[in-house]
């Protein structure tokens, strides 16, 4: 009966409406690196108090979903993540299109994205409470090992570089430390700039070590590069086939557990997500040596994972009335507007609500796969059709106003400027630029809860082994780093042989 | 006579002209909201609601911009350097009186124009639903006594208003308390949820989702009245802790705005405070609508800003 009664509520035509209107509007925000759907969902959210509250929440679900997928399309395109999600995306997906598989790429973008939406709204729909749940017993300690195992990435995807890759990565560190101190409250390396009290902000930062630098190196190579025949020629097919979907099950089955549980933890989103099952996916897979350098089945990992995270996000939210990121934040504002609180009595007093949002994910998850695979062909076509000074012009101009757009500051600007200098000296140099962005996002988060568990422990670095959730972590973490090594002293050894043979 | 007939058809038009240029009054245009936090928080939400209340009563159009950084230091910044036309108006919490003290940046009272208080938030002491330690305040406090930092006290950030409000209660209480700081209140009790830490004193909006859920409990408030929003949970005070520190919130303009404007804007703004929906809006995120305008309101504000001046060095050890 529920059932009936939410299809009823959602299949009209005003409603369906307002979600093409969200799924075109995310569709925007979210291809245009800086322009964030945090901030799409704020614009739009004084609008959506004039409908119905299943018409506005279909608009907000609308934007929220196609966003965190269109940020994979131009990481694909132009190796720029349009929002920090799909930060992952661009190792795997910008490879694929340089090797002139972008139709394929934005497929997978976009097949992977809507089954990653569709899995965790499902998950929503019958294990809101255990996940929410268990998400709570994610405290300090066990935050600090969460981002300690993302920081032990740094060497997996560091590749053949891996002295570079470390040394990318401590700089990272170093520029992460940046801001007022979580624990005492005195400025750091913030040279008397207000706006650098919070700390380097992280968009900016990307914005400029992709976007700029990449079209920086790129210009130093006209005249240089030998014309790429693969690239200009046809587009080829766009989704995958039956067999590649089979071979990458365990993988992506991987990484949606993942993704929605990451996405299910407070203070944790798509890109942590994706750094973590790009990782976990490719110790489980038989291509294992393609990851990072345009292996489909990676992108299809980080896709899935990425939007995977929205159910997860939205349990929490619903469930909990915990925001777990600022999307679902300003999502409660809008909630609450229809006076609806959400929390556990959300789920008794206004279960027909609860069921039309889980409704409403799915239904936005197919609108992107209509919008997706007819709009693939075409996007990869128009790269394609572009002369590389054109793209080149248009992603600096939306570099700039993406950074600008993130918090009307200046200062961000400059901020991406100087990244993409550094983006243009890393590429020059060799430097692997993963390394530095996953030390950006994770450095804050373990040095503020590594501090914060000691507070509360007194000092004692016993809770890290005592807590099964941390010490799974801490485990996993240093087997990372065995590994790593193992692996590469095994690589020289095959070199050396080589050499001698 | 024609001529004298053009010269009188001119002279109309032209006194008609200046009739007109009198008449346009303030506000003829969209006004700027500026928020100084990011989307979604409480300071978003209450400059829509003032903005949307205060739009329709002046008819114009007042929409929200967001300038968030270094606790509001920046938006705060921003209205400061506007046109002095009173198109630009910015929200300014507690942190107002604030933010010179803690360093971020030279914000003093006569730094903008106080168009008024629009509310007040009571510091909610709230603990874990299932402690079996203590369930009521006298528990608490006599746990707290019998254990010198064995209760961890979570707060927004260091030096944020619910790091002083849980000094001032340390203090007042004579207690120690092991006190975490978490980067924003929605944190810290999403952590007090997951029972990572003992209790927490911040804003009842934060905490209203885990009462609900039966995981949290409220035990007092720290204000000197009980808050309209939580009519049954006692004051510090009547516990016999002498310890009040309400967050609160205003609006405000740049310096040197007519005073004809700022009449029009600060009327405004009372009007929208003391409207029926705002009351609604306020009690359903556990806040109370106090409006304080003019005089009065910049007396307030020079005395927050002269109590934080000593009140933070104090707390921070400084």
């Amino acid at each position: 009966m529920d059932i009936l009664q939410t299809m009823q509520a959602i299949m009209q035509p005003s409603v369906l409406l307002f979600m093409l209107v969200g799924v075109i509007v995310g569709t925007l925000i979210g291809a245009l690196p800086g322009l964030s759907v945090v901030m799409a969902i704020a614009l739009f959210t004084p609008i959506t108090f004039l409908l119905e509250p299943t018409q506005g929440l279909a608009m907000l679900i609308g934007i929220y979903n196609a966003g965190v997928w269109a940020g994979g399309i131009s990481a694909v395109l132009i190796n720029t993540p349009g929002t920090p999600a799909s930060i992952m995306s661009t190792l795997d997906g910008y490879a694929m299109t340089q090797r002139g598989e972008a139709g394929l790429g934005l497929g997978i973008n976009t097949v992977y994205s809507v089954i990653g939406g569709i899995f965790s709204s499902i998950v929503l729909m019958f294990a809101a409470f255990p996940i929410a749940n268990f998400a709570l017993n994610f405290g300090p300690a066990e935050y600090a090992m969460l981002a300690f195992f993302g920081l032990s990435m740094i060497i997996s995807v560091s590749g053949k570089e891996l002295l570079k890759g470390v040394i990318v990565g401590l700089f990272g560190l170093l520029i992460a430390t940046v801001g007022t101190d979580v624990m005492f409250g005195n400025a750091r390396y913030t040279l008397g700039v207000m706006e650098l009290r919070n700390g380097i902000p992280f968009i900016p930062v990307m914005i400029g070590l992709f976007g700029i630098g990449e079209i920086l190196d790129q210009i130093t190579q006209i005249g240089k590069e030998e014309p790429t025949a693969s690239f200009k020629g046809k587009i080829g097919r766009i989704l995958p086939t039956g067999k590649q979907f089979r071979n990458w099950l365990p993988a992506t089955g991987l990484s949606a557990v993942i993704g929605v549980i990451v996405g299910a933890i407070p203070g944790t989103g798509g890109d942590i997500a994706s750094i973590v099952s790009w990782d976990q996916a490719r110790r489980i897979s038989k291509d294992k040596e393609n990851y990072g350098k345009g292996s489909p089945e990676a992108l299809a990992v980080t896709c899935l994972s990425n939007n995977a995270v929205i159910g997860g996000a939205m349990t929490t939210m619903m469930a909990l009335g915990i925001p777990g990121d600022g999307v679902t934040a300003v999502l409660i504002g809008s909630l609450m507007m229809y006076s609806v609180r959400p929390g556990p009595m959300m789920f008794i007093e206004q279960r027909p609500m609860v069921l039309n949002i889980m409704g409403l994910m799915i239904v936005a998850n197919l609108f992107i796969l209509l919008v997706g695979l007819a709009t693939a062909k075409s996007s990869a076509k128009m790269l394609n059709r572009l002369s590389k000074p054109t793209i080149w012009i248009v992603v600096a101009i939306l570099c700039l106003v993406g950074s600008y757009a993130i918090s009307n500051s200046l200062v961000d600007v400059w901020i991406a400027f100087a990244a993409g200098i550094l983006g243009f000296i890393f590429r020059k140099t060799n430097m692997p630029l993963a390394p530095f962005v996953l030390a950006i996002i994770l450095g804050p988060m373990f040095e503020a809860n590594l501090r914060r568990t000691l507070t509360i422990t007194g000092g004692s670095y016993a809770i890290f082994v005592t807590n099964p959730i941390s010490l799974v972590l801490l485990v996993l973490s240093i087997l990372s780093f065995i590994s790593a090594i193992y692996r590469s002293s095994k690589a020289k050894r095959k070199t050396a042989e080589e050499a001698q043979a | 006579m024609k001529k004298a007939l053009l010269l009188l058809l001119t002279l109309v038009l032209l006194l008609s002209s200046f009739a007109v240029l009198a008449e346009e009054k303030f506000p003829n245009k969209p006004i700027t909201m500026v928020v100084q936090a990011n989307p979604g928080g409480l300071s978003d939400q209450v400059s829509q609601e003032i903005a949307m209340l205060m739009g329709n009563d002046l008819g114009v159009r007042i929409t929200c911009v967001y300038k968030p950084g270094a606790s509001g230091a920046v938006g705060m910044t921003y209205v400061e350097a506007s046109p002095k036309d009173g198109y630009v108006i910015g929200h300014a919490p507690i942190e107002y009186a604030m933010l010179k003290t803690l360093g971020f940046a030279n914000i003093t009272p006569e730094s903008n124009t106080f168009l008024g208080q629009a509310y007040t938030t009571v510091p909610a002491l709230t603990i874990k639903a299932d402690d079996t330690r203590f369930s009521n305040m006298e528990e608490f406090f006599a746990y707290a006594k019998q254990n010198p930092g064995g209760i961890k006290m979570g707060n927004a950030g260091v030096g944020s208003i619910w790091h002083l409000v849980a000094l001032g209660i340390e203090k007042a209480a004579g207690v120690q308390f092991t006190h975490v700081p978490f980067e924003g209140a929605a944190p810290a009790a999403t952590a007090l949820m997951g029972g990572h830490i003992d209790a927490i004193a911040i804003g009842p909006i934060e905490v209203k989702a885990g009462v609900d859920a039966g995981k949290l409990k409220v035990i007092g408030v720290a204000a000197d009245e009980r808050s309209s929003a939580f009519p049954d949970i006692e004051t510090l005070k009547e516990s016999g802790i002498d310890f009040a520190l309400v967050h609160w919130g205003g609006f405000i303009a740049p310096v040197g705005i007519d005073a004809e404007v700022e009449k029009i804007l600060t009327e405004s703004l009372k009007k929208a405070v003391e409207s029926e929906e705002f009351a609604k809006f306020m009690n359903e995120r556990g806040m109370d609508p106090v409006f304080r305008g003019g005089e009065e309101a910049k007396t307030f504000v020079q005395e927050q800003f002269d109590y934080f001046a000593v009140a933070i060095p104090e707390a921070l050890g400084k």
